[in-house]
């Protein structure tokens, strides 16, 4: 049965700030550039917005987690003297951005709120990103830090191993993909990449991470806010913007599997429930999206978002995903703005702000010719995320 | 090798041994691979559980398994990753499988040349071996391929 909600909560505006590596300007600068540009895209006043919603933590290890330093939590902008009307605010803790989308849907349906602001801040702190410093390991860490694998690159290199034998794929599969997600943020003047082409023969001869995952199969670490102004699809109807209507939004729950490392079975199995719930939701399926945006955190996550999510079979991803099919003149585009590995790492917002502009009909140089219907897969599938279906009609 | 070719500084992050744990360490230390199983429903689990998260029971024990386990997969990372095998890189990380049940991983790792590549491929028997790494007796287990048996 259909979501009965589906299309009365739409992305209204979309802001972005600067896009940097390491840099000396404050993150909260960079998250208050953002969420003064989305308000401005749509025409409302900041003081419009009475509700807040984030995910907050920074994923790295060794993340200090501090307000105005590397993340931006509610109380910055709660302290923010021009946020003076809040009444409503939610910070989940678990399903990333996706998370703090769909609470702010839910509490604009319910009448909490009229205009949400929702952002994600990311930040790249100095030094090596996400080294394992302390010399013990406490809990479960017992039994993976000692043996020098706590990093989810590895955990996600144990999975395109076993993908790699398994199916009979080859790098020269993935670097059609990843070469296709840099040609999109050449197009994307909010991507990181922006001005720097990528060709196969480099990414083949890249080096490595962690076998068989190069640098190139890594989403690069940024510093960047980008923060959307969500509302009801009729006050939406009087805005600036055409909207971006909410047909779908849930949440990766089960099956949740107890493990030390992120498994290939699990991956695939846990983003189909997902995915199913979506579609029944939107009563739309893969084959009616126009584009996909695919969370690429590690290049492989795209392979087993396009499985789950039933784009096509089990262990066929590699042979699926090739030039042709999704590049921006594709049957299926993906990661039409550069994906998190080409536009930086911004753990799944920069995938929801490209769909909210493909589907209102801005994605510009990238824009997918009919986008009637985008999908947002956010996280690794067995990493509790989300997902949500944006359309340009309600 | 000379004795006097200075080795890389392997400096690993050490267990802090728990109540959970502490039978699982115990066996390492007297060379034997134990895991913690379920009383009730006889489910293995690693890591350790407070309670079994099958069917609940809170009474759990450690059995000592064959020490036998198929390769799920392999990684060599060249990163820097945890400090103190960053003189080491690049090192092979390994997950196995336990033969006593599907899903049972462990970790282990490889570090040095003498395994050539080619030996890990995913399936591949495994079998445990221990290894002290000298901090307040503390023993890892760690996985090889398994030698092959050749009939006489």
């Amino acid at each position: 049965m259909a979501w009965e909600h589906g299309g009365s909560v739409a992305i209204a505006g979309i802001g972005f700030s600067p896009i940097e590596r390491r840099t000396s300007v404050p993150l909260g600068q960079f998250a208050r550039q953002a969420a003064a540009a989305a308000c401005a895209d749509c025409g409302i006043e900041v003081s419009d917005i009475d509700g807040l919603a984030t995910y907050a933590t920074a994923p790295n290890i060794g993340a200090r987690n501090q307000n105005g330093v590397d993340i931006i939590n509610v109380d910055f902008f709660l302290s923010d003297p021009r946020f003076k009307n809040v009444t409503w605010y939610a910070q989940p803790g678990l399903g990333l951005i996706a998370s703090a989308v769909r609470d702010a849907a839910h509490a604009l349906i319910s009448g909490s709120c009229k205009y949400a602001l929702i952002w994600r801040a990311m930040y790249t702190p100095p030094g090596t990103y996400g080294l394992y410093e302390s010399q013990t390991a406490v809990g479960d860490a017992q039994f993976t830090a000692p043996y020098g694998c706590v990093s989810v690159i590895q955990w996600h290199a144990f999975g395109y191993r076993r993908y790699l034998e398994l199916y009979g794929s080859s790098r020269e599969e993935m670097a059609a993909l990843v070469v296709n997600s840099r040609n999109n943020a050449n197009r994307n003047e909010h991507a990181y990449f922006a001005d720097r082409p990528l060709t196969e023969e480099e990414y083949l001869a890249a080096r490595m991470i962690s076998d068989p995952l190069c640098l190139f199969d890594c989403d690069v670490p940024v510093t960047s806010c980008v923060a959307l102004v969500m509302t009801t699809s009729e006050r939406a109807s009087h805005l600036r913007q055409p909207p971006a209507y909410l047909a779908a939004i849930g949440q990766q729950a089960v099956p949740r599997r107890d493990s030390i490392h992120y498994l290939l079975d699990d991956h695939i199995e846990s983003g189909q429930p997902l995915a199913a719930d979506l579609w029944r939701q939107a009563g739309l399926g893969p084959s009616d999206m126009a584009a996909a945006e695919l969370y690429d955190g590690f290049s492989p996550s795209v392979y087993y978002w396009l499985e789950a999510a039933g784009f096509c079979a089990r262990g066929e991803a590699h042979a699926f995903a090739t030039k042709e099919r999704i590049g921006l003149r594709g049957t299926l585009p993906v990661n039409t703005f550069g994906g998190s590995l080409s536009q930086g790492r911004l753990h799944g917002m920069g995938h929801i702000a490209e769909a909210a502009l493909q589907v209102s009909g801005r994605a510009g140089q990238r824009q997918v010719s009919g986008a009637g219907a985008v999908c947002v897969f956010d996280g690794s599938p067995m990493y509790r995320g989300g997902g949500l279906v944006l359309t340009r009609g309600s | 090798m000379s004795s006097e070719i200075s080795r890389p500084a392997v400096r690993r992050p050490i267990p802090e041994v728990d109540e959970l744990s502490r039978e699982f360490w115990e066996g390492a230390a007297n060379g034997l691979l134990v895991i913690q199983r379920c009383t009730a429903c006889r489910r293995f689990h690693h890591p350790p559980r407070s309670l079994c998260t099958d069917c609940g029971e809170t009474r759990q024990t450690y059995v000592p398994v064959s020490g036998e386990a198929r390769l799920w997969s392999w990684t060599v990372t060249h990163h820097k990753i945890v400090a103190g095998l960053i003189d080491v890189i690049p090192y092979i990380c390994l997950t196995v499988e336990l033969v006593e049940q599907p899903r049972l991983f462990l970790m282990s790792d490889f570090i040095g040349d003498d395994v050539p590549l080619e030996q890990f491929k995913v399936g591949c028997a495994m079998r445990v071996i221990f290894e002290p790494v000298g901090e307040g007796g503390i023993v890892l287990p760690q996985f090889r391929p398994a030698p092959v048996v050749t009939a006489s």
